[in-house]
């Protein structure tokens, strides 16, 4: 079966990977074909499991630090997730009772891409892993940032083709990260050959 | 020299791959051997052509040679000039399976695992074509790993990767995917459930300006918004297939007196991040909009017809900016760019409306 999960980031022995799924640093984890997104070098993921067992997803769930997306994702979202999604950065305040599952999965994918497109630039210019929310939060504004973080932001933006002057440093990155996620639009998103 | 680049490693036993010429070593190290190329560390492995310039869009190929247990091999893409940066899609036998890496700034990250393996003989080929990654198995798509989308690497080279040592590639070719040999199947992806690819147009932002509640202007967000009342009117429409929206003309969120085919509310048929004012009230609905908000309508099957955009407003001193997108396909229309709505156009079949404000 199908599963779209958010799942935390391990490093083992400097190899990053998906927190309870077999990989070569964790080969007690579970074993099936899966594929993930992570929110850049920020400690979680998303990940699509394609043929995950049925008592290795129950046994999954089981852990607090995962969530797991329902399989229609045509429905509302329960708006009980907000904690859990705040609690990793993923900002939820624009949720609407209308707001669907595959919505919510958009949005979050076109976050983790913006975070990824920022550490790529960090590291090209550091040698190191970089992520927006290093010293941050979403209440963080962009103007309280380092001056490099605040760079790599506004490069990031530029490089995604919009343009940085408009950029308001005096935005929370909660809004501003929800909004770099929007540059998705129109656009599909690609996990483990899945489309959405 | 001019791409596609070749290689087919044709040198003695043991040199290694930065000797042999026009190649790099990104992370761990490369060698000859019996005229395939092999990983010679027991660890993540990356090597690019450094004879060319590549595109950002661009691929590497190369034929398994030999496979050597679960030792992973295969190729490179988008593999930085110095850093330990690039893509790799690589494989093993006995239990190897498949992998799609990513490595960052030496640290490695696997991004995809299928428990499938290789076979002597595969061609696999890595694409990376704006943010979408794509390992190809033998010219199609390789379906246990899928595509991928990937934002963190966006330039680079072709190259070769490997994990472990004693599996080998040969015949290797690296080049830009504009004008290169065929790629993968377009139609290789899966969809999430039947309605994904209907939905992916509703949720947009088209800038990353701040909202007038979430910034520490002194000016309240209410007195700022302009409020409108959109209808979208044409002549007639002759088509009859079926669309993601309604088909002809349309009213959105006003009932009295209107004359268009279709009379609907903007509630539940137009998103974004401003505001529906009394949803479904008949002519009371309006969309609110504060500074940096916008709303889009659904896509709306014209035909291929002249259309007219039209609109009310109803705040004082405050304008909105009306765009518009078509396409022939509902697709295509998902896939075009917004362009600024002047005086009636050609529809070529699907149109959706944009209003964003202007504060």
């Amino acid at each position: 079966m199908v599963k779209f999960y958010l799942v935390p980031i391990l490093t083992i022995a400097g190899v990053r990977g998906p927190m309870y799924f077999a990989w070569e640093e964790n080969p007690t984890g579970i074993v099936c074909s899966w594929s993930m997104m992570d929110y850049g070098f920020a400690l979680s993921a998303l990940l699509v499991a394609k043929d995950i067992a049925q008592e290795d997803h129950d046994e999954l769930v089981l852990n607090a630090d995962v969530f797991t997306f329902p399989d229609n994702l045509d429905g509302p979202v329960d708006q009980a997730i907000q904690d859990f999604f705040e609690g990793i950065n993923l900002p939820t305040d624009w949720l609407t009772p209308a707001t669907t599952w595959l919505e919510l999965l958009r949005q979050v994918a076109g976050m983790f891409q913006f975070n990824q497109r920022y550490g790529g630039i960090a590291a090209a210019e550091t040698g190191e892993l970089h992520s927006i929310f290093d010293n941050a939060d979403l209440s963080t504004r962009l103007r309280q940032l380092t001056e490099d973080e605040q760079r790599w932001f506004l490069a990031t933006v530029e490089s995604f083709g919009f343009d940085p002057g408009v950029v308001d440093d005096n935005a929370m990155l909660r809004l501003l990260v929800r909004q770099a996620g929007d540059f998705w639009a129109g656009q599909p998103f690609y996990l483990g050959g899945m489309e959405f | 020299m001019a791409l596609p680049a070749t290689d087919s490693f044709t040198n003695d036993n043991g040199t290694a791959l930065e000797s042999h010429g026009d190649w790099t070593i990104n992370e761990g190290s490369f060698e000859i051997q019996s005229n395939a190329c092999q990983a010679t560390d027991s660890t993540y492995a990356l090597a690019h052509w450094d004879a060319d310039t590549f595109a950002d869009d661009q691929y590497a190929e190369a034929t398994i040679d030999t496979l050597s247990s679960y030792y992973r091999i295969g190729v490179g893409a988008r593999a930085h000039a110095s850093a330990s940066t690039g893509y790799m899609y690589v494989g093993g036998e006995n239990g190897g399976g498949k992998r799609l890496y990513k490595l960052v700034a030496g640290v490695p990250s696997t991004v995809a695992s299928a428990a499938v393996d290789l076979s002597v003989s595969d061609l696999v080929r890595i694409e990376c074509e704006g943010t979408t990654i794509t390992p190809i198995l033998n010219g199609s798509t390789d379906s246990d790993l899928g595509a991928q989308t990937d934002s963190s690497i966006s330039s680079g080279s072709a190259g070769v990767g490997g994990y472990n040592n004693g599996s080998r590639v040969d015949d290797w070719e690296g080049g830009d995917l504009t004008g290169s040999s065929p790629s993968a199947s377009p139609s290789a992806s899966e969809s999430a459930s039947p309605s994904l690819s209907e939905s992916v147009s509703e949720s947009v932002s088209p800038s990353l300006s701040e909202s007038a509640s979430e910034s520490v202007s002194p000016s309240p967000s209410e007195s700022a918004s302009p409020s409108l009342s959109e209808s979208a009117s044409e002549s007639v429409s002759e088509s009859a297939s079926p669309s993601p929206g309604p088909t002809g003309d349309v009213c959105w969120g006003h009932v009295t007196g209107v004359l268009e085919d279709n009379v609907l509310p903007f509630n539940g048929n137009w998103t974004g991040t401003g505001t529906i004012e009394n949803p479904g009230a008949n002519d009371n609905e309006r969309l609110a909009l504060d500074a940096g908000e916008y709303m889009i309508s659904e896509m709306v099957n014209t035909g291929v017809i002249t259309c007219e955009l039209l609109q009310n407003e109803y705040a004082v001193g405050d304008d909105v900016t009306l765009e518009y997108r078509d396409g022939a396909t509902a697709a295509a229309c998902n896939a075009a760019a917004w362009g600024a709505y002047a005086a009636p156009f050609e529809s070529l079949g699907y149109v959706q409306i944009r209003v964003t404000s202007t504060l």
